[in-house]
């Protein structure tokens, strides 16, 4: 009997030795990172998530648990079933288990669908310690600085009506990137045959130890004003438009701006709906060129929400009251009132084009 | 099909076996007065009532527990009706029949086995029939608290896993692996300190030797301490006796053969050798394991050399550390820098005032000068000796590292360590 009770002490005590042990050193020297293998995409495209998770001592962890709360969103290719629980609208559960011997990284590559467009967030994660019989014996949570910047789905040109492909085409055209006529500067880019040597950024070459030309902006009209409706409440025909419908829009204003400045024009953006961390009424974005403002456009366009905030007809008021000329604008809608109609012939009597896409057919 | 259609027969029969396992020491001592083939034949009957029980499980919920519970009815009131005096192995029949419930063993059924074990191993001190099966019992009580410390670990496991299948194969092998090191530590500190529990959780025993006795109690015969001693003493049951040699036998047989066979095989092929044989049992350990699909890629590397890098605890308890990285994974340009910085901090450790608005060619300068008139002990009379020596391509090489593109080379770093005088740095 006696030998039996020592025995059951034996256990129990080194049971609750182990216990303090990996509650007290469990987490020390144990670093945990979550990274995607781009910031940012377009939607649908594919990305990595990679987590590494480093034991920098010589107590081996049994298991240890990282669950986060991801978005949604975002879908696991292979592990949908597995992985993500109490999947809701907004937010999943990602678990991943390890078990780390002793000075020892190990990397986890998931493979991740980003269907939707967005701004994601990752903001925090909670790693769980077993002991060695298995036991949880920690939890800590830790804060996370994960952002994930979905753009809309790109949509090639051929892919638009026939009227908004021939204003975007014929807009591109307007510009030629050898006849960079304007005495402003815009920047500098690599030296091509047959540039001046009047032309040559001494100062950047210096530094970059590249041949740089001052590069010039054009004077042609190549610029496209982009604005994009998010109403979805048709109140003339008392109808509620579908949310694709919007992303649809989005699509095609992306797939514009990103047609046009890669071909070196000019894109500006109006938009009438709620965009988070801004607070303008309208949204608007001026008219510019370049590879960075096609990425300040896109990632304002993942954080547009189709909450309208001021009405469409008050926004083209604001246009026709700026009275200005030789503006090409491209209207994305899902459904145009007679007011708002009139307000297009305003802009294009004042010497505008106005493109109209409408995305719901036999409407207008 | 047919694959199923055995795993259908397979696992009930291995069940009951796990069961009969379980109950075994029950059975033991609750059978210990009947003749050797009314044991058995009760053995066959726990089986049998179990299996039952456990076929009744198919049915639906409802109609289970209606049956279940009829038949736990019937083997109870049949039995006692039978043979009152044997209530006991119909209550242990009509307990085998609920059990039959459990399809699976989880780690409560581990742990009422060890608890039967337990029990089984005080309480066949007072049965003198079945006190050779001690040895046994105790053994089997350390297999079951191993198996249901598995068990708990892996239901453990299943749990950290949040019941949705993230803890693979390499996780559980991990985690049974860590668990065994423990159990087998637990029974090492045990092994070692049993005598010492032993003393420690025995009462005391009082002397009555030496305590006055009265004169008025009337002693009792020593005979009437052990009422047994009047009884005739037990015979061995010369069926269960029997029914061993058997079992022995059958046993050394299949030994034997088996003896044989392996002879055989290594006769034929006479080219094998202890090594080829070590070897070959060292491949078999080290065989690929059987590839388990993952919904992720998974890379792991040791940070073995991180490990080597660092202090021990001796060093840091004990030993001045160095600054910085260690020197064999520094670079060229870091290594020549990392010998200038040295330098300077001998310097100012020994008294000398750096000025941040020195170039390094002044600082070092200064620092020679400084130096100049100084008393040292041998060791660092060697240090600054070679610093004196080196200190032009130092300063050159400094500078080359610190704000030349130009690379530098091997032979310009052992050019400088070279007639270092401590080696720290090879």
């Amino acid at each position: 009997m006696a030998i039996i009770a020592w025995s059951v002490l034996v256990l129990c005590a080194l049971y609750l030795l182990q216990r303090l042990v990996f509650r007290y050193v469990g987490l020390k020297a144990v670093t945990y990172n979550r990274a995607f293998s781009a910031v940012q995409l377009f939607a649908g495209q594919t990305i990595w998530m990679n987590e590494t998770i480093a034991n920098r001592k010589r107590l081996p962890l049994p298991w240890l648990r990282v669950e986060s709360l991801l978005p949604a969103a975002l879908v696991f290719k292979h592990q949908e079933s597995h992985m993500s629980i109490n999947r809701g609208d907004q937010l999943q559960n990602h678990a991943s288990l390890f078990s780390i011997p002793a000075y020892t990284e190990i990397v986890r590559k998931h493979e991740v669908l980003c269907p939707h467009r967005g701004c994601y967030k990752v903001a925090s994660y909670t790693i769980s310690l077993g002991d060695i019989v298995g036991v949880p014996s920690l939890v800590k949570t830790y804060e996370a600085t994960n952002e994930l910047v979905v753009f809309p789905k790109l949509v090639d040109v051929r892919d638009f009506p026939q009227s908004a492909q021939k204003l975007l085409q014929s807009v591109r055209s307007m510009n030629n990137p050898l006849m960079e006529d304007h005495y402003h500067v815009a920047g500098v880019r690599p030296y091509r045959g047959g540039d001046s040597f009047r032309m040559i950024n001494w100062s950047a070459t210096a530094k970059s130890g590249e041949l740089l030309v001052h590069k010039r902006e054009s004077m042609s009209d190549n610029d496209l004003t982009l604005i994009v409706n998010a109403e979805l409440l048709d109140t003339l025909h008392n109808r509620r438009i579908a949310g694709e419908t919007f992303e649809r829009a989005l699509s095609y204003a992306a797939s514009a701006a990103h047609y046009l400045i890669s071909g070196g024009g000019k894109v500006g953006l109006v938009f009438n709906g709620q965009v988070e961390g801004s607070g303008a009424m309208p949204f608007r974005i001026p008219v510019q060129a370049g590879t960075a403002h096609l990425h300040r456009l896109l990632h304002a366009m993942a954080k547009f929400e189709a909450v309208t905030r001021l009405g469409l007809s008050f926004v083209l008021e604001q246009l026709v009251a700026e009275r200005k000329s030789g503006v090409n604008y491209m209207l994305i809608t899902a459904f145009i009132e007679p007011k708002q109609e009139e307000l297009i012939g305003q802009l294009r009597r004042g010497g505008n084009t106005v493109e109209l896409l409408l995305l719901s057919k036999g409407v207008a | 099909m047919q694959t199923r259609d055995q795993s259908r027969l397979f696992n009930p029969l291995v069940r009951a076996l796990m069961e009969s396992l379980i109950w075994l020491p029950v059975w033991l001592i609750a059978t210990d007065p009947y003749a050797f083939g009314v044991r058995i034949a009760i053995f066959f009957a726990a089986v049998g009532v179990f299996l039952i029980g456990r076929s009744l499980s198919v049915l639906s919920a409802v109609w289970r527990r209606g049956a279940i519970l009829l038949a736990i009815v019937f083997v109870l009131a049949g039995g006692i009706a039978l043979s009152p005096n044997d209530w006991p192995l119909f209550v242990w029949l009509a307990v085998l029949i609920w059990r039959g419930r459990y399809p699976r063993l989880g780690p409560a059924h581990y742990g009422l086995a060890f608890l039967l074990c337990a029990a089984g191993v005080i309480a066949i001190t007072q049965i003198p029939g079945v006190f050779g099966y001690r040895t046994w019992l105790i053994f089997s009580a350390i297999v079951w608290i191993i198996a249901w410390f598995v068990a708990y670990n892996r239901s453990l496991l299943d749990e950290a896993g949040l019941r949705i299948g993230i803890a693979t194969r390499s996780v559980r092998r991990a985690n049974r692996k860590y668990l065994l090191l423990f159990l087998a530590a637990g029974l090492l500190v045990f092994a070692l300190t049993a005598r010492f529990g032993q003393q420690l959780l025995t009462p005391p025993q009082i002397d009555f030797e030496g305590m006055p006795k009265e004169p008025d109690v009337i002693e009792r015969p020593p005979a009437m301490d052990n009422p047994q001693s009047f009884l005739p003493p037990a015979e061995e049951n010369p069926w269960l006796s029997r029914f061993w040699d058997i079992l022995s036998w059958i046993v050394g047989g299949l030994a034997a053969i088996g003896l044989l066979w392996l002879a055989v095989k290594l006769w034929r092929n006479r080219s094998w050798t202890w090594r080829g044989l070590l070897e070959s049992i060292r491949k078999w350990y080290l065989r690929e394991k059987k590839f388990e699909q993952l919904p992720y890629i998974e890379e792991r590397r040791s940070l073995a050399k991180d490990r080597n890098n660092k202090p021990g605890l001796w060093e840091t308890l004990f030993h001045r550390q160095g600054r910085g990285a260690d020197w064999s994974r520094l670079s060229n340009p870091e290594k020549v820098r990392r010998l200038y910085e040295e330098a300077v901090l001998s310097g100012i450790e020994r008294g000398y005032s750096f000025h941040s608005n020195h170039t390094p060619s002044e600082t070092l300068e200064a620092i020679e000068h400084w130096r100049t008139d100084r008393p040292a002990s041998d060791k660092e009379a060697a240090y600054w000796r070679w610093f004196r020596q080196v200190r032009q391509s130092l300063l050159r090489l400094y500078e080359k590292a610190k704000y030349s593109p130009h690379a530098v080379t091997d032979r310009e770093v052992e050019s400088l360590t070279e007639s270092r005088p401590d080696r720290k740095h090879p």
